[in-house]
């Protein structure tokens, strides 16, 4: 499904963590793996850059076909126009807001790394809520994490959506292990106290489209970035059936 | 990889760091990404918006409403009262506010008692150098040095280690000490023996290691997240006064809705049918109930402390009545935590062979016997204490020690006896007899051969079966723990607590299920299980190992079973255990004393945490048992069954005198006679009289017969048909003949016709009402007697044992000879002094009614629930 993978690196210590990620994932679907690190005007870069390489080199040594840009300029817009130019499939990117970065045209990964000891995770815990959209694609992604790490990957579906059971019959087909639980209405208490009793060392939430009243209410997603229970990944996806 | 599998250049890879450390720049630029390292509460919401919400709620709206109609009465027709009625209204949502408020308020401390837990200083390794800094100021990527004594400030992988020992008691809840290593390790990370963990103290040696995880990231803060996270549902008194108020609020507003209606379509002026409308809401809701039930949960709050239970929250106290599932420990809570050698075992009884399992016991060994006093783990001072007593004080060099770690489940000493290094070794026969390749037979070294294996695993076995606790013993004179020689077991047994067999039999009886979670091997757990009456024959066991593999849905089918017992478990465990019942429909309590026990305590209906734990637990516990007993839970559960049965008492005597409140509004509305009762004669009542007697209703003791009934079920409603029915057709109607009969029988002595109008002022109309209330006063005299039981004859529980009650009577009398007879209950209530005689005519009205409920009680005893 991801051909072209695209991580972008910044200055700070875990940008390198959400850049394996992302090789991992070019690795296990052979893509092309393109990095970039994008600077304001005199900028210094020089963690940035000594990362940049150590990933590339190892991008190079599993036998990647891989890129690095360095760009100055508006990070978004520059962002915009690798993605476009490269027909990039999906960004990993570091913590950051997600609202601006979700408008990205390919699907988007946002990495926040909290514990630094826990980075290949042997529990995942995926919240999905809403409507069940995506199929293939959400079900591509669970499947290339779970395989990446061989964790244990446990569901949570806040919603009534009845594709829902699709979506497991899909993992099921591609024999993916996973303990799955429904829940009627998506509440940020719950999602946290699964994550943390279940022991969860990644939890992946996906970002919905906001509806009409979206602007009125508060993002969850806003609170749990701020205060996630552990390493979390924010999940947009793009690439419809 | 995985930060307990990397070497220390991989690591030091991994967080960008070095020997020398981080440098300032780099720890700062880490500080702004990571946060402070320190455990943190999310926002609450302020106390003063939890004050503001209890004057919110749907029954306190419609109060509101009366209120400010009142008030809006008041303005349109000065002088007639109605501003004194807008006040009360005002009075007892005030009242209500404050009440529900303190019974609903509870500062949460257990995130303050876990930061107290973490150091303020630490020395770290930055530029190269060693420095002190606030611990608040790690990040991920800083070295840091940790020697005894100190507490581990943060998750860190040791990378240097000097016989660095940890107590690891916070997270594991053992505190059994754990010596670290630096070498990388494969497998999971929170059992890796190189990595401290957050909350850890260093119990002796030293060394040095690199943080990975900072503040709520830790394994320590995973705990205070998760503690803090845990959703509180509201208890179920809680749902039903909810339930309760809004049927009664919806009630009382229709029925107004609908005699406003009739008022106007029969032609009566607005403002007739406003004071109407408003003594209807005023009259049917039972404005002294919630006073009254926080009242009455904290008398049983007070009589459950009596019995070693300190309640924290006042709700927990009726909560505890509806348990249905209780998750204990063993030690310490279904026994007594006195460890006491039991028996010993040996291939052959011969000296040389008990006296050098005797000195394995007293020697590898960590109790001490200092001034008289044994000191150090219950099991440990056990075996100290009983060979002390069979062969006196020993005196030995101890060259080192190979401290005890659940993975091995033995401990090492290596020490010198008679001038010879000996290693000696103490632990599970599973994990020590293996290593053993002879045996100590006749003061000879024998080889162990299959037959003689299976002897010592029989041996082990019918010593388990017996409850015992049992440790292997065995030594080396070359390396230490290999080719040892076996020299015997030694059983051990920690008595069950007397009192536990019968508390037992009582939650058998009461239908309440006891799940035991212990550490214990299953064989022991099962064999004290059954001595205490537990389990019966085959229960369900599942040991750790199969319960970690367990999906939640297979767990949950086993916790189906009526007999369970979790073995080999540790605390963390109970969270999901508790989760999966809940989820199932039980209520649940559960039992726990560690910090790492916070988590479950607080997801459960009613956390119970023992005196003598951690102030983390207490705070998290709604419970503390004082006496660390189990049998003081099952007392417990004895008090908040009946305080829930003395709350539906007390709350079918307010609804009775609702109903004779009622009653004249209607008869007012329909027959077109001066109103009999006046809005603040209905307070007078709700507010004034009915309180005391309401409230020893609520200080019933419990019966018999309590513990005898199943669990109430969580569909059994606060107010059901029959008890609804008993107020509405036998007992409000008889206090409502009561009233009118007291009141028309003043208006015909006063030579009253029937249509014939009179004010407010007349002395022949106050006097009516009066003689109406005190009908009404009367007959809820005869109802507090009859209400202290739905079944039983007020005789047959002792007319004058309910001294409160009694003292409630009185009162009730009191204030009602106030109201009648003195000034200013006149002025306040508009009453007006009665002859005797009226009361001599309404005082039948008391004895039918209290002659009418025990004939009931005789012929139609049918149950309530």
């Amino acid at each position: 499904m991801y051909k072209k993978i695209l991580a972008e690196i910044d200055e700070r210590l875990t940008s390198e963590s959400a850049a394996r990620y992302a090789l991992k994932f070019a690795k296990l679907s052979n893509a092309s793996f393109y990095l970039c690190f994008i600077h304001k005007k005199e900028a210094k870069f020089e963690k940035a850059e000594a990362t940049l390489k150590r990933v590339f080199l190892e991008a190079e040594k599993n036998n990647l076909k891989v890129e690095w840009l360095i760009k100055e300029g508006e990070r978004l817009g520059e962002l915009k126009e690798i993605i476009k130019k490269e027909k990039i499939d999906i960004v990993f990117i570091p913590s950051d807001d997600f609202r601006q970065i979700s408008k990205l045209p390919c699907s988007v990964v946002m990495v926040k790394i909290v514990n630094m000891g826990k980075l290949s995770p042997k529990r995942i815990l995926f919240i999905l809520k809403g409507r069940v959209n995506y199929l293939k694609e959400k079900a591509a992604f669970i499947e290339n994490l779970s395989k990446i790490f061989h964790a244990k990957v446990y569901i949570n579906y806040f919603g009534k959506d009845e594709s829902i059971e699709k979506l497991f019959s899909i993992l099921k087909k591609h024999e993916i292990k996973i303990e799955s639980k429904v829940f009627p209405k998506f509440s940020l208490k719950t999602s946290t106290f699964q994550a943390l009793s279940k022991k969860a060392e990644l939890l992946v939430v996906e970002q919905e489209k906001a509806g009409f009243l979206g602007i009125l209410k508060p993002d969850p997603l806003t609170k749990l970035i701020e205060n996630p229970p552990c390493n979390l990944i924010i999940f947009k996806p793009y690439h419809k059936e | 990889m995985r930060v307990n599998e990397a070497t220390k250049e991989e690591l030091f890879k991994l967080l960008d760091t070095s020997e020398a450390g981080l440098t300032d720049e780099e720890a700062k630029r880490r500080l702004s990404h990571f946060g402070f390292n320190e455990i943190k509460e999310t926002r609450k919401t302020p106390l003063v918006f939890k004050f503001l919400n209890q004057f919110t709620h749907f029954l306190a709206i419609i109060l509101w409403l009366a209120a400010a109609l009142a008030f809006v009465s008041d303005y349109l027709h000065p002088g007639e009262g109605m501003r004194h009625l807008g006040f009360a209204i005002i009075g007892v949502i005030v009242i209500n506010a404050v009440f529900a408020f303190v019974q609903e308020y509870r500062a949460e401390k257990a995130i303050e008692k876990l930061r107290l837990m973490l150091p303020f200083y630490v020395r770290v390794i930055r530029e190269g150098a060693e420095k002190q800094i606030h611990a608040r100021e790690l990040v991920p990527g800083d070295l840091i040095i940790l020697s005894e004594g100190d507490k581990v400030p943060a998750d860190a992988r040791v990378i240097e280690s000097n016989s660095l020992t940890v107590n690891n008691a916070p997270l594991t809840g053992e505190s059994v000490p754990l010596l670290l290593t630096h070498e990388p390790e494969t497998g999971d990370l929170i059992q890796s023996k190189n990595v401290a963990f957050a909350g850890a103290t260093v119990v002796s040696g030293n060394g040095k290691a690199v943080v990975f995880a900072t503040a709520m990231s830790t394994e320590f803060g995973r705990i205070a997240h998760l503690t803090e996270t845990v959703h509180i549902q509201p208890t179920p008194l809680q749902k039903e006064i909810a339930r309760t108020s809004k049927f009664i609020a919806f009630v009382a507003t229709l029925i107004g809705l609908i005699f406003f209606i009739i008022g106007h379509t029969i032609g009566r002026s607005f403002w007739e049918n406003f004071i109407f409308a408003i003594g209807v809401i005023v009259a049917l809701v039972p404005e002294g109930m919630l006073p009254t039930v926080t009242l009455s949960l904290a008398l049983g709050s007070q009589r459950m402390l009596k019995r070693n239970a300190l309640v924290k929250k006042l709700t927990s106290v009726e909560a505890l009545g509806s348990i249905t599932v209780i998750c204990t420990d063993k030690t310490g809570t279904i026994t007594q935590n006195k460890m006491e050698v039991k028996k010993l075992w040996m291939l052959n009884q011969n000296p040389e062979t008990l006296k050098m399992l005797m000195t394995i016991a007293y020697l590898c060994n960590n109790a001490k016997y200092v001034e008289g006093q044994y000191r150090g783990d219950p099991t440990e001072i056990a075996l100290l204490k009983y060979a002390r007593e069979n062969m006196g004080d020993l005196v030995s060099e101890r060259v080192y020690e190979i401290p005890f770690d659940f993975e091995r489940k033995r401990m090492t000493t290596v020490n010198v006896i008679d001038g010879k290094r000996h290693s000696l070794t103490k632990g599970a026969t599973e994990t020590v007899l293996p290593l053993c390749r002879y045996a100590l037979i006749n003061g000879e070294k024998i080889e162990l051969n299959n037959e003689i294996r299976e002897k010592i695993n029989n041996a082990y076995h019918s010593l388990m079966d017996e409850g015992l606790r049992v440790l292997c013993f065995a030594y080396s004179e070359i390396e230490p723990e290999k080719d040892m020689l076996f020299v015997g077991l030694i059983g051990l047994e920690d008595p069950p607590r007397p009192e536990v067999k019968e508390a037992i039999r009582k939650c058998h009886e009461a239908g309440i299920r006891i799940i035991l979670i212990t550490g214990d091997a299953s064989r022991t757990a099962l064999a004290i299980s059954k001595e205490i009456g537990l389990v019966r024959e085959n229960p369900v066991i599942i040991e750790a190992e199969e319960f970690h593999k367990m999906t939640d849905s297979e767990l949950k089918e086993k916790l189906k079973e009526r007999e369970i017992l979790f073995t080999r478990m540790t605390p963390k465990d109970k969270l999901r255990i508790v989760t999966l019942l809940q989820e199932a429909g039980d209520i649940v309590a559960v039992t726990g004393d560690g910090v790492n026990d916070a988590p479950a305590l607080k997801k459960a209906d009613i956390g119970v945490a023992m005196g003598s734990g951690t102030d983390v637990a207490k705070e998290s516990g709604e419970i503390i048992l004082l006496d660390d007993n189990f049998a003081t839970i099952v007392n417990a559960i004895e008090e908040g069954r009946a305080v829930y049965e003395n709350i539906r008492k007390f709350i079918s005597y307010f609804f009775t005198s609702n109903i004779a409140e009622l009653v004249p509004y209607i008869a007012y509305a329909l027959f077109r006679i001066p109103l009999p009762l006046t809005i603040m004669q209905i307070l007078s009542v709700d507010l004034g009289t009915d309180i005391l007697p309401g409230l020893a209703l609520g200080a019933e003791k419990p019966t018999k017969e309590i513990m005898k009934q199943p669990p109430r079920s969580h569909k059994e409603r606060l107010l059901n048909l029959k008890l609804l029915l008993r107020v509405f057709l036998i007992l409000g109607p008889i206090e409502a003949a009561a009233g009118l009969f007291g009141y028309f029988y003043v208006l015909k002595e006063g030579g009253w016709q029937w249509g014939q109008a009179l004010s407010v002022n007349n002395i022949l109309y106050m006097q009516a009402t009066t003689a109406c209330l005190t009908g009404i006063v009367l007959t809820q005299v005869a109802n507090g007697f009859v209400s202290r039981s739905f079944r039983e004859s007020v005789f047959s529980l002792g007319i004058l044992s309910n001294k409160l009650l009694l003292a409630g009577v009185l009162f009730e009398i009191a204030l009602q000879m106030f109201i009648v007879y003195h000034p200013l209950g006149n002025s306040i209530f508009s009453t007006y002094p009665i002859p005797f005689s009226v009361w001599l005519v309404l005082a039948p009205f008391a004895l039918i009614l209290f002659a009418v409920e025990e004939i009931r009680k005789k012929f139609f005893n049918f149950r309530l629930k």
